[in-house]
């Protein structure tokens, strides 16, 4: 049996509203977005949400990467590699109906080794995550 | 003076990624939003001195300086970065014009690595190391792991050209 990290979202909004937005997580179905795996109900009768969990902010990535004493800027092929799949998520998402609203280095998440790319996002109560490859 | 005199200022910090047309409360959201965002994150990125969080008087971002080469990246940024939601590029345009830039290499010829330098007696080595003993398990399970050090070695210095 193997174990795996995830995110867990609590949602505070109405049931109504909550089942449009399940819905819209579920729809989305690409190898640019991460799985939504599912949700339940707490013991408080709390709605949770349960996500793929990710490392690390490319905020958090920076300052470490600056603390560690890498160059003064990040080289420019590098940051364009980089913001290239971010930039394809949110074509798709668009492409969905859905606007995002709230992109910033602090919603968007790396893994360690780089191998993947992840954009968390918040649609009113919702945190989303998408995953480019 | 009375206690309903009394005027209040809430200060709070705006993150610069945050487009205009969002703190006008009940004004239209458009998909241009996201482009904002999107170049700000982008130029902030770019402009590594520049931490997130700290506020431009009124959302006004400097010309973002980059290489020459790099030109139409920085005029595409700063038109995503326009306060107005109409005269911004539209996602697709903005994918389109930066995948177009990055895939056609461009940037190939103003690179600032130089170009990866392989040992060339590493891999003729690595199978000379393993010649005698090639049949027996051991030998077998070190050369893999030689050719997996082998692979490693070239995708660091591959990884910042690829």
């Amino acid at each position: 049996m193997s174990y795996q990290s995830v995110a867990i979202q609590v949602s505070s909004n109405k049931i109504q509203s909550s089942i449009h937005e399940i819905s819209v997580l579920s729809s989305l179905r690409d190898p640019a977005v991460a799985t939504f795996y599912g949700w339940y109900f707490s013991r408080s009768s709390k709605l949770c949400l349960v996500f793929e969990q990710m490392a690390e902010s490319l905020e958090q990535w920076r300052e470490g990467f600056n603390e560690e004493g890498g160059p003064h800027k990040l080289p420019e092929q590098f940051v364009l590699k980089l913001c290239l799949p971010i930039m394809s998520a949110v074509k798709y998402i668009h492409q969905k109906g859905i606007i995002h609203r709230n992109i910033s280095l602090n919603n968007i998440m790396i893994s360690p080794d780089f191998s993947s790319l992840a954009l968390v996002w918040l649609v009113t109560w919702v945190r989303m995550i998408l995953r480019t490859r | 003076m009375g206690e309903d005199d009394t005027t209040y200022s809430i200060v709070t910090t705006v993150p610069q990624t945050t487009p205009p047309e969002i703190l006008n409360r009940g004004q239209e959201l458009s998909p241009t939003v996201d482009v904002y965002s999107l170049c700000a994150t982008m130029y902030c990125l770019f402009e590594s001195r520049n931490k997130e969080g700290d506020t431009y008087s009124g959302n006004h971002y400097p010309p973002l300086a980059l290489s020459t080469n790099y030109q139409p990246v920085a005029d595409i940024i700063m038109a995503g970065l326009n306060k107005d939601m109409e005269q911004r590029p539209s996602m697709d345009k903005l994918f389109k014009t930066l995948a177009d830039f990055f895939h056609n290499g461009k940037w190939w010829f103003h690179r600032q690595l130089p170009p990866p330098e392989l040992d060339p007696n590493f891999l003729p080595s690595l199978f000379s190391k393993n010649l005698g003993h090639r049949r027996s398990y051991v030998g077998i399970q070190t050369l893999f792991i030689s050719i997996r050090q082998y692979r490693s070695k070239c995708q660091d210095k591959l990884s910042w050209i690829a």
